[in-house]
């Protein structure tokens, strides 16, 4: 089937075959990327873990046009830009920079810069396009400038600058933020005198607007630009983005570990469950909604899982959450999302990027202390919370938190409690009716418990 | 099309000026923007990155051109002065500013 996604570059396209993952190329595409191995770029990058593997099928393919064909590893879960926390765009951003640098010591250089070409494993960004390696000739632009600069730079400096998140805008903005409006939005004084602000955002911002207003819109390159000039470019912007930091880093629930509503005897009984459930049934993908700062994307994967993808809606705990897998090295994907609004399929013909739920093919589900929210602080019916998260896998654990809870009472406080249908005995009936309660533990009598699932399969 | 214009504007500027650096250098654009690059042109690379790069080109150049003469100048005061030291061939590229 054709990743619907890949159309934009001619020379190739992804193609998927049962569970694996090919790429249909052209003459030309082949033999740049044979260039590009007998170079020893390939082994020396796929060696450091920053591009994909790729195996060559040397044969012309009839059903796909006479096109060879490469194939790729099938990495495990798909993300995309806008689901991405502040640092892992930054490490994706640092590594297409790192790629095009080394790759124009091998005398190559990369035909665009799209933000999607990278994708994560754990907290590991890699390349996955290896037909957009093209041969670099002395005095060619960078032509991937304005896409790095939109994809990648302007989010990034949003947060950094003014302690925005970008990912919404991102979100429905699938070819980068406008440098238009980015540069409308820096005051004047740092759109001038930050000289990286400068380069990347005032004056293309300018030139931009001059040219559309000119007579001959179509300026041209006059002046090759040299190599070591270029290298200037990726190496100035590589240690800009190096330095950049979430401008404004609390936020209400990075605390949450510390500051919860357990006592240390109830917080243990649920780090029991929860390794029980992982030791019991191993799973080898689970999603964790409302994974916070990844306290228990750990213990799952301590227990027997094999890797994580959290969701949550929140940057502060997020950006704990990337520093909990990079220093204890888990295979735990933290990612930007809100459970009540999820990433939809999108883009071209509603079909280039697709929804969370298509993407999520896991086999375990952990959804802790976050039911309430749904249900209560979205109005999400209870029932229908439970069902949607029963989908994301066969297997799993659901927290129950009754209206007694402080946090429920605290959600409560301002509002009147119109949630007639939120309760033990609602939760257990919409778990039953799409599986069965395998265990079950009550932290304390009448408070918080939890579930385990196990759906029927229909 | 972007790189025919850029041969045009080079090839004016070389009928121009009468010097055969220039008129060299124009030649070998020519030769490299005659190889094919449309194909990945799937990418609209942007006009004002493209003015920013063609700007950075110009200072670029500049500097290249300021730095080589320098070199030259300070290469003939050097060999005059530090014949003693002399090794007796010179590196082939320059350490630094050698790519262009």
């Amino acid at each position: 089937m054709r990743d619907p996604g890949s159309f934009r570059d001619p020379s190739a396209y992804v193609f998927s075959s049962g569970d694996r993952i090919f790429r249909a190329v052209t003459d030309e595409a082949w033999h740049n990327f044979q260039l590009f191995r007998s170079s020893g770029a390939y082994e020396e990058m796929k060696a450091r873990g920053w591009i994909i593997a790729t195996e060559e099928d040397g044969a012309p393919h009839p059903e796909h046009g006479d096109r060879r064909l490469f194939e790729h590893p099938k990495l495990p879960f798909v993300s995309y830009p806008y689901e991405w926390p502040f640092s892992l765009l930054k490490r994706a951003a640092l590594l297409h920079l790192d790629i095009q640098l080394r790759a124009l010591d091998f005398g190559f250089a990369l035909s665009d810069a799209s933000a999607y070409n990278v994708q994560f494993t754990g907290i590991k960004p890699i390349f996955i396009d290896t037909t957009s390696f093209v041969p670099y000739r002395e005095g060619d632009y960078w032509a991937g400038h304005r896409q790095f600069v939109e994809q990648f730079v302007n989010p990034l400096l949003l947060r950094a600058l003014f302690g925005v998140s970008a990912n919404a805008w991102c979100r429905g903005a699938l070819e980068g933020l406008p440098t238009s409006d980015v540069a409308r939005l820096i005051g004047p004084l740092r759109r001038w005198l930050t000289p990286n602000v400068l380069v990347n955002i005032t004056l293309p911002d300018l030139l931009q607007r001059r040219a559309w207003r000119s007579d001959d819109p179509g300026t041209s390159p006059s002046k090759p630009l040299p190599k070591t000039a270029l290298r200037f470019m990726l190496q100035r912007l590589r240690d800009w983005i190096s330095r950049l930091a979430p401008r404004r880093d609390e936020s209400a629930w990075q605390d949450y570990d510390a500051d919860n509503s357990y006592s240390p005897e109830d917080e243990e009984r649920k780090r029991a469950f929860v390794a029980h459930f992982s030791l019991s049934t191993r799973p080898s993908r689970t999603c964790d909604v409302g994974c916070n700062t990844g306290y228990y994307a750990e213990v799952l994967l301590q227990s027997g899982a094999r890797s994580v993808v959290g969701f949550d809606s929140d940057t502060g705990a997020l950006e704990l959450a990337v520093s909990r897998a990079t220093m204890a090295q888990l295979n735990f994907l933290p990612l930007l999302s809100d459970a009540a609004n999820p990433s939809p399929a999108q883009g071209w013909a509603e079909r280039e990027r697709s929804g969370l739920r298509e993407r999520v093919n896991a086999d375990a589900m952990l959804a802790l202390a976050i039911v309430h929210h749904l249900a209560i602080a979205r109005n999400i019916p209870l029932a229908s919370a439970v069902e949607w998260l029963m989908s994301l896998a066969p297997r799993g654990v659901i927290e129950f938190v009754p209206k007694s809870d402080p946090m429920v009472e605290r959600m409560l406080r301002l509002r009147a409690d119109i949630f007639a249908d939120y309760g033990k005995e609602q939760f257990e009936a919409a778990i039953i009716r799409h599986g069965r309660i395998a265990r079950m533990l009550e932290l304390s009598p009448g408070g918080r418990a939890l579930y385990e699932y196990e759906r029927e399969i229909s | 099309m972007a790189r025919h214009n850029m041969i045009a504007a080079w090839a004016g500027r070389a009928r121009r000026g009468s010097d055969p650096v220039q008129i060299l250098a124009g030649i070998v654009l020519c030769l490299c923007a005659l190889a094919p690059t449309e194909a990945y042109a799937y990418l609209d690379p942007g006009t004002g990155s493209f003015a920013l790069q063609g700007l950075i080109a110009g200072v670029a150049g500049g500097v290249l051109s300021i730095r080589t003469y320098w070199r030259r100048i300070g290469g003939l005061f050097r060999r005059k002065t530090s014949s003693e030291t002399w090794s007796g061939s010179w590196p082939e590229r320059p350490p630094s500013g050698g790519d262009a």
